[in-house]
């Protein structure tokens, strides 16, 4: 491969971050995990209210049925809120690397000073950044199926556990596209962050916000997050059109990311 | 084989290049002069591919500077003003790495560079001084022996044994006939390694010319040192030659075209030491550059 020294700097450059951000999300799936009780959730639920407010519980979506399933518990106590706050800084931060990075420090010039177009080092790093993410949740679905099979054997709806899986994936897809594209438009990191850390952080506070109350159900309408229905994936209803909607656009906004590199003026 | 035709980048407030245009044939080197921010940087980020052209056009071997820099970049070794390098890695990783990039494996060289500027290579590129660094940009341009060098003030940083050992490196690469445009604010090395000069100043260019021809046409100036006082008076009250500075029993002839005729003159005298100007071109910089706008 002709960019593989890119892909080694890339990969010297990430992994630390990558067995952070995987560690976390395996720690804390295996112990949601191992909080079901398949008699009945009723020990949980009162813990949670004795810990925290019921509007806290409403935010962090720790809403939850006593006879719920596993898939449930898990979809609301992890895939609900807490890993997009663990794997949002994974986006930001590689993200960030991924361009804007080299141009801020100038090292992008030499990276243009070898025989590569822009076109296939940006295309080049947009896939090692989608590809890290799928990674992670790739690994993560695996170790959910199994923790979930050897602590309780069959009790885990796979398929809808795959599904929630890519729909999460899809939605990183599109906090992904964000992250780029502002890697790909600004010559200094504090521009891009602005956007590309500032703009999914905002969309994954307004979804939080609009669980708190009722009266601020509409904000939903405001945030991208709306578009991954774990209720309908669990409940076996119809996600597919957010589903494409959600590759569709991020896809978009990866090649607008990289058309607008190739084409812009570089500050280096 | 470096073309820039009419070249204008406009950055707002006077700032850029404005209808820069000329070319640089194979095997010329071109010393390309100016003040800081006069646009010299500008230039070469065009013909880098870094920057579009506002208008006019830069082209190298006949392919567009912004379009075809990828195959461009085949041939051409590049030195940047405040080389960018990658400062987690050791000098010889960013060989390797650069090396790889350009799917040109072949280190001998780089090994042959890294031992004539005495750079300690192993060392993490974060650590290394000012000057290091410079080396490494150096060693970097030079590594895969491109057919076009563009160094962006090469020198800067280099201790004075380093830049001697620079400037008989671009005369070997001027032998090997190689093409190479250099920046520079060092007037002697300009003129001891350039075929044209090239001066830019607020953005356009003032003058772009060979330097032999230039250098012909130079009148120089000597400062002549009198045994006595008053051979200096008889000296300056015969009035055959321009006299600047007086400061007894020295004196300054200027503008002399013909040795002979002074020395001719000088016969006469009893004098102690003459001193030619050491010839620059500083004085005609110093002309462009102005001290006005």
């Amino acid at each position: 491969m002709k960019l593989k020294s890119l892909l080694l700097f890339d990969i010297k450059q990430s992994y630390g971050i990558f067995a952070v951000i995987l560690g976390f999300m395996v720690m804390y799936l295996s112990v949601i995990i191992n909080m079901y009780d398949p008699n009945g959730l009723e020990e949980l639920i009162a813990l949670a209210k004795f810990k925290m407010s019921s509007d806290l519980i409403d935010a962090f979506g720790f809403n939850i049925e006593k006879n719920a399933s596993l898939i449930s518990l898990i979809t609301s106590y992890f895939y609900g809120m807490l890993i997009y706050f663990i794997l949002i800084i994974y986006v930001i931060i590689v993200g960030n690397r991924m361009i804007v990075e080299h141009v801020n420090k100038g090292t992008m010039g030499y990276l243009l000073s070898t025989p590569h177009t822009r076109t296939k080092i940006a295309s080049f790093q947009a896939i090692f950044f989608i590809v890290g993410i799928f990674l992670l949740l790739f690994i993560l679905m695996i170790v959910g199926i199994i923790v979930s099979e050897i602590s309780f054997p069959g009790l885990l709806d796979i398929k809808a556990y795959i599904m929630l899986n890519l729909g999460m994936f899809l939605l990183f897809g599109m906090f992904s596209s964000i992250s780029f594209l502002a890697s790909c438009c600004f010559n200094e990191t504090k521009n891009a962050l602005a956007i590309g850390a500032g703009l999914p952080l905002l969309f994954i506070m307004i979804n939080i916000l609009s669980n708190v109350d009722p009266s601020l159900n509409f904000l939903k309408n405001f945030t991208i997050v709306s578009l991954l229905d774990t209720d309908a994936i669990i409940s076996g209803g119809s996600y597919l059109l957010s589903f494409v909607i959600m590759l569709v656009s991020s896809f978009a906004l990866f090649i607008i990311g990289i058309k607008i590199f190739a084409k812009r003026d570089l500050s280096l | 084989m470096i073309e820039i035709h009419n070249l204008t980048k406009d950055f707002g407030r006077s700032k850029g290049v404005f209808d820069v245009s000329f070319s640089i044939k194979e095997g010329e080197v071109f010393g390309f002069l100016g003040p800081n921010g006069a646009g010299k940087t500008t230039t070469i980020r065009h013909l880098m591919g870094f920057l579009n052209a506002g208008a006019g056009s830069c082209s190298i071997n006949g392919l567009d500077c912004r379009k075809d820099s990828a195959e461009i970049m085949k041939t051409v070794g590049y030195l940047p003003g405040e080389p960018a390098l990658f400062d987690s890695m050791t000098g010889l990783q960013f060989f390797n790495f650069i090396a790889k990039m350009r799917q040109k494996t072949d280190m001998s060289l780089c090994q042959q560079l890294i031992d004539r500027f005495e750079l300690d290579a192993v060392t993490k590129i974060r650590k290394m001084s000012k000057g290091m660094k410079q080396k490494v940009a150096i060693v970097t341009a030079f590594m895969n022996n491109p057919e076009i060098l563009i160094l962006d003030e090469p020198t800067s940083g280099l201790d004075p044994l380093m830049r001697v050992e620079f400037d008989k490196m671009i005369s070997e690469q001027k032998k090997k006939g190689k093409t190479i445009l250099m920046s520079s604010h060092n007037f002697e090395e300009v003129e001891k390694n350039c075929d044209i000069i090239g001066i830019i100043r607020q953005g356009k260019m003032v003058c772009v010319e060979d330097i032999h021809s230039l250098l012909s046409k130079k009148k120089k100036n000597y400062t002549l040192v009198f045994a006595s006082e008053s051979e200096a008076t008889k000296f300056i009250a015969d009035k055959k030659f321009d006299i600047g500075h007086v400061a007894f029993p020295s004196v300054e002839v200027r503008q002399i075209d013909d040795f002979n005729t002074l020395l001719r003159e000088l016969q006469t005298y009893n004098i102690l030491d003459i001193q030619s100007e050491t010839y620059t071109l500083e004085n005609l910089f110093m002309q462009y550059y102005g001290g006005t706008n």
